[in-house]
């Protein structure tokens, strides 16, 4: 092995311009894979965070009873439509039976029980229409991080407190310490103290949401004992499908939803995007390996009279074959950890050239270990792969042919 | 007569090129080579001579006959023993000398060495540079081999040759492309090296006067050996008048 990676690290010496050219390429095309990889990675990742990162992953409702109707044959054989009466059922009644057994559950980085009813608040002949969150804050809190997001704080969220969104807070000049009434959907008014103004980075969620004790927002609604729905957060965030699937069977009465059925649009855009980036990668590859296979195709001809001569003296086919080998492999593994370095570099110019006047991020990237060294490996691999064909033309060689024709 | 042991005996051996047409260049040839011997194969273009000595060297197999090397019929090796063999046992000097334009002169003359070996002890690198001595190329060591002569690099390629101390060399032309005075050294060189080491020498050629210098001639007409006969015994003279005839031979098939 100590002869073929002599002669395969002189053959490349010595053709230093096909060398170059070649290593060039396999530098350009690992560079632009690892740095398309980690930015679409970190892309990603940044959109399912800002999606899903502070909001629940799976619901739990009350599945609705829809009134149904079939058709009976009535007395004296007279077909008549006969109409079920049922009652939508859309609050959970009992749920501590529920809530304990999926707090017991370790799949489960957060659960928290939720009230979730319209209200509106008029303030200055303004009506605005809210939509009250009403929850435990130690759980709540896990799921919306509502405490960092507060910028101004007095007062826990109990009793008659209440959060409010920073643009609420700017429509209706509604300020800390405000007291504001709200009425409900049913008619029913109470007064509250805002002694919270959060900022989600979010219009919608600061214009519309008002968080309240969920105590409070039980008798605010007429809904002593009774919740709306169970938000769950978990720490894989694209496992809230099979786990979903698995709490079914276990409440076959209730509704359960996971944020991916919520969000089909995104995933779709996120799935058509992950994989146009890999056929891109895996063009980027195709190419570095054709590049490499042309170059050593050119060189087992041009090298062929030694190989031959090689030969001659004694060399074996397989050792002929696996000074080829070699070249490939060599070519694809310097090639490719240059291609990090160069990587890396052009995501860190990415990073400095996209950043803000302040000083922040576009996004987050991460650069993982394993990115980058199953890039080396895909590299190197496809260089071997590459040198196969050469590899068997010079294991084939006849060093009479080269003898013969000088 | 030569009481020396047999080293190559060739036995009924044939060689057919073609699948479809068939052209049969070597006809039930029987030679034997004894351990130590100096001889040249000599003959007109199309007799063969460079096949009979490309089989003889292991690089080709015959289409049937034997080929008994101390004793060992190699053509029963496969190709991977068949290299080993050729790696061990022979050395090669062909016209053109097919260095290694990308290693120096001292790893050229290691290469048939490195081939079985992994490490380069210093016995072997003090040998190399021995043998470049003995060809007259010391100083020589690391120079690239396309900064030296044409007979400097034939030179290096006979050291080479030795490197692995090789029972049979097998020299095509290996003067072929070189003046006189650089022929007649090479010629020379490879004599002495006979004498000292007592390897066998066979030589193709087309130079009356190599042959001339050789102990013994074979010559080959139309893949059957014609002549075979050592100068020294049927005497200079004698010796001289049989290659004019070769000479005369060659010149016909040229004509034709």
């Amino acid at each position: 092995m100590k002869f073929e990676l002599m002669v395969a690290l002189r053959f490349l010496k010595e053709s230093k311009g096909q060398t170059l050219l070649i290593m060039a390429g396999i530098i350009i095309g690992v560079s632009v894979q690892i740095f398309l990889s980690v930015l679409i990675g970190g892309l990603q990742k940044d959109l399912i965070n800002s999606t899903v990162g502070d909001s629940p992953h799976i619901f739990i409702s009350a599945s609705e009873n829809r009134p149904s109707s079939f058709i009976t044959t009535g007395e004296g054989g007279v077909v008549v439509s006969k109409v079920t009466e049922s009652r939508t059922l859309r609050n959970i009644i009992s749920y501590n039976q529920i809530l304990e057994d999926l707090n017991r559950d370790t799949r489960f980085s957060a659960v928290s029980p939720v009230v979730n009813q319209q209200a509106f608040v008029t303030r200055g002949g303004v009506q605005s229409t809210v939509s009250v969150k009403g929850i435990e804050i130690d759980n709540g809190d896990k799921i919306y991080k509502i405490t960092q997001r507060l910028l101004e704080k007095e007062g826990e969220l109990t009793g008659n407190n209440i959060y409010i969104g920073i643009g609420l807070s700017e429509s209706t000049g509604l300020e800390m310490n405000s007291i504001l009434e709200l009425r409900s959907s049913l008619g029913s008014t109470a007064f509250y103290k805002v002694s919270g103004i959060f900022d989600f980075e979010n219009q919608q969620l600061n214009d519309a949401l008002v968080f309240m004790n969920l105590a409070s927002a039980q008798s605010f609604f007429q809904m002593d004992g009774m919740i709306s729905h169970i938000e769950m957060q978990i720490p894989q965030v694209f496992e809230a499908e099979s786990i979903t699937r698995d709490l079914s069977k276990n409440y076959p009465d209730y509704k359960l939803v996971s944020w991916q059925e919520n969000n089909q649009q995104l995933l779709t855009a996120l799935n058509s995007q992950s994989s146009s980036s890999y056929v891109i990668q895996f063009f980027v590859i195709l190419a570095i390996t054709l590049g490499i296979a042309s170059v050593l195709a050119i060189n087992v001809v041009q090298k062929g009279k030694q190989i031959g001569i090689l030969k001659a003296m004694g060399a074996t086919g397989g050792q002929a074959s696996r000074i080829f080998i070699l070249q490939g492999a060599l070519l694809g593994f310097i090639g490719s950890l240059f291609g990090v370095v160069f990587g890396i570099a052009l995501l860190e110019g990415f990073i400095i050239g996209t950043r803000s006047p302040g000083g922040d991020d576009l996004f987050p990237l991460t650069i993982e270990p394993g990115v980058l060294l199953f890039s080396v490996a895909i590299a190197t691999s496809a260089s071997i792969i590459a040198a196969a064909i050469p590899a068997r033309k010079a294991a084939l060689l006849d060093p009479i042919e080269v003898i013969r024709n000088g | 007569m030569d009481n020396r042991e047999t080293i190559l005996q060739v036995k009924n051996l044939n060689k057919v090129f073609g699948e479809e047409v068939k052209t049969q260049v070597l006809f039930d040839l029987n030679l034997e080579i004894k351990k130590g011997e100096f001889m040249s194969l000599i003959g007109p273009s199309g007799s063969g001579k460079s096949t009979f000595l490309n089989i003889l060297g292991a690089l080709e197999r015959p289409t049937s006959g034997e080929i008994i090397f101390e004793g060992r019929n190699i053509n029963t090796l496969n190709d991977k023993d068949l290299a080993r063999f050729r790696n061990q046992y022979l050395g090669y000097i062909f016209q053109f000398h097919y260095l290694f334009p990308e290693f120096s002169a001292l790893e050229n003359v290691l290469l048939p060495y490195l081939i079985n070996h992994s490490v380069k002890t210093p016995e072997i690198i003090k040998k190399a540079e021995n043998l470049l001595g003995m060809v007259e190329l010391s100083g020589f060591e690391d120079r690239k081999i396309n900064k030296l002569s044409g007979g400097q690099q034939q030179r290096v390629a006979i050291a080479r040759s030795f490197i692995n101390d090789p029972k049979i060399i097998l020299a095509d032309e290996p003067t072929g492309a070189l003046d006189t005075s650089t022929s007649r050294a090479i010629m020379k060189l490879m004599r002495e090296y006979n004498n000292e080491s007592g390897t066998t020498f066979i030589i193709v050629t087309h130079d009356r006067n190599i042959a001339g210098s050789t102990e013994r001639i074979v010559e080959l007409v139309d893949g059957k050996i014609s002549k075979d006969f050592s100068p020294k015994e049927i005497g200079e003279a004698q010796a001289w008048k049989e290659l004019e005839r070769h000479a005369c031979t060659d010149c016909d098939t040229l004509e034709k």
